[in-house]
């Protein structure tokens, strides 16, 4: 059995997006190795092959992470093992095995769904090639790290195996090829086309529309020649390329460590001290701000007020920074990322009071497409023509 | 051989450089090009079947830069719509410049 798959692999600090062959996957970007498997009795395979994602246990034998066996994802976070997770600010996401571990699971996951649906039953092997874009913070991003990166997972095949229950799938990915590029820039492609490659329409451009008078035949073709200075807030990392078109400009490239990360663990003790808790984990308060009927909610929102304000201000002068070096010749900010639902209220403001000042267009992008921007980017990239175009660059001989 | 084109493809339009005045005013003048160009190819077809066009016509046409001006019946009509946001079918181009920017 012999899958081909196309793979935009968004390897956050907190999520894991993934599109594999066509479809999005969303998972906390977490692992733990493990000695043995959890299950003690037989289970039908349909059950846990349809929750696969849920119930996600690999054993890796890869020349680019330290072999064993993984809990990876949701099923690792619940497992209440000692967890692996991209330390921000501190790892490297070239150099540690999480992403590699991770994204060789999901996609191995996926072929064994496929392989599944096609015969009624697991698959004693699968062989998976994948085409795969992928990315890299501003701040890590370099033509050395790209390259080291782009290695580790070319350097194959990988020997996944994926227990489904106590049976065991052997599933086999060899990456034909990888390119990684600076996170952000790929969005400028998601803005253009949809999934089907198509302009791109919907009602994720009905503010900027109303707001903009623009005609209501608006379209991704929009955006085909725009200079947009991309602000993509994520939670350890706030990233700033300009694109032009299809272009990405490197001139311009610039990455800072901000995000929502840090004003939450800054909030996170005042907020104990509110609620009478000596202390409670940054996933407790996360779920807190997420969920407004919750009793602590109006609380944990105000201890996070001026932290965010304070994040806010670096991320309006780190944009103000790149405009001035780009002399204000950008047509439209853009801006998205996991940080930018939850500074949208404080944000927003400033940045249209700046950008009336620029005689620049903003687009923010709505809470429920911000998070997978990239991850949509990486998926319409590894479909396009520049990623056809490097790759058969790259098979020819020097 | 070429790729074959199948309902639903993309065909991709550009403009030459050069292009003469009186093709981009009529390109302009049309509220929905594709389909404008869609009744050109089937009076074509009703007139002459399907044939490769290319092998019945001379590459140098002779239509000037001002062919339209000089037939005094041109275009009546100031383009009045924009083809910015237009349905052309318009396979995106991709050249060197873009490809070089991410290697």
């Amino acid at each position: 059995m012999q899958y081909q798959f196309l793979v935009g692999n968004d390897n956050g600090n907190s999520e894991h997006d993934i599109f594999i062959d066509g479809r999005l996957f969303q998972q906390p970007n977490v692992n733990c190795a493990v000695d043995q498997l959890p299950w003690s009795e037989e289970q039908a395979p349909e059950t846990i092959v349809r929750n696969l994602q849920e119930n996600l246990i690999v054993t890796i034998d890869s020349p680019a992470a330290r072999a064993g066996m993984y809990y990876v994802g949701k099923f690792a976070l619940e497992s209440g093992e000692l967890i692996e997770n991209i330390q921000v600010g501190v790892d490297y996401k070239y150099e540690i095995d999480l992403p590699i571990v991770n994204t060789l699971a999901q996609i191995a996951a996926v072929a064994v769904q496929k392989g599944f649906a096609e015969e009624k039953k697991l698959p004693a092997s699968i062989d998976v090639t994948v085409d795969m874009a992928t990315a890299l913070p501003i701040t890590q991003h370099s033509d050395e790290s790209a390259a080291k990166f782009e290695k580790r997972f070319m350097n194959g095949p990988h020997h996944v195996t994926v227990h489904v229950g106590k049976q065991r799938v052997s599933v086999k990915v060899e990456f034909e090829f990888v390119k990684v590029i600076p996170e952000a820039t790929p969005v400028t492609f998601s803005l253009q086309k949809d999934q089907d490659g198509n302009w791109r329409k919907g009602d994720i451009f009905d503010q900027f529309i109303e707001a903009n008078n623009l005609p209501n035949n608006f379209n991704g073709s929009f955006f085909k020649n725009k200079r947009i200075l991309h602000t993509d807030i994520g939670d350890g990392s706030t990233e700033y390329p300009i694109t032009e078109g299809n272009k990405f400009l490197r001139q311009f490239v610039h990455g800072t460590n901000h995000g929502a990360g840090y004003a939450i663990e800054e909030a996170l003790s005042e907020f104990n001290r509110l609620i009478h808790l000596p202390d409670s984990p940054r996933q407790f308060f996360s779920d807190v701000i997420k969920n407004p009927n919750h009793k602590y909610h109006a609380r944990a929102m105000s201890t996070l007020k001026r932290p965010l304000e304070g994040q806010a201000r670096q991320i309006i002068n780190n944009i103000r920074k790149q405009l001035t070096k780009a002399r204000n010749e950008i047509d439209l900010i853009c801006v998205y990322g996991g940080g930018s639902i939850l500074m949208q209220p404080i944000l927003a403001p400033m940045l249209k009071e700046l950008c009336n000042e620029r005689e620049i267009q903003l687009l923010y992008i709505p809470a429920k497409y911000a998070v997978t921007m990239n991850a949509n980017g990486l998926d319409a990239f590894v479909r396009g023509k520049i990623y056809g175009a490097i790759k058969d660059r790259a098979k020819q001989p020097v | 051989m070429k790729k074959q084109k199948k309902p639903g493809d993309n065909i991709s339009l550009k403009t030459k450089k050069n292009e003469a005045p009186a093709i981009i005013d009529w390109i302009n003048s049309q509220t929905n090009l594709m389909d404008s160009i869609r009744y050109l190819v089937e009076n074509e077809i009703k007139a002459n079947g399907v044939r490769n066009l290319q092998q019945h016509v001379p590459a140098d046409r002779g239509f000037s830069f001002d062919a339209a001006g000089a037939h005094g019946h041109g275009y009546q009509e100031d383009p009045k719509h924009s083809p910015e946001y237009e349905d052309i079918i318009d396979e995106e181009e991709i050249d060197e410049d873009d490809i070089e920017s991410w290697t």
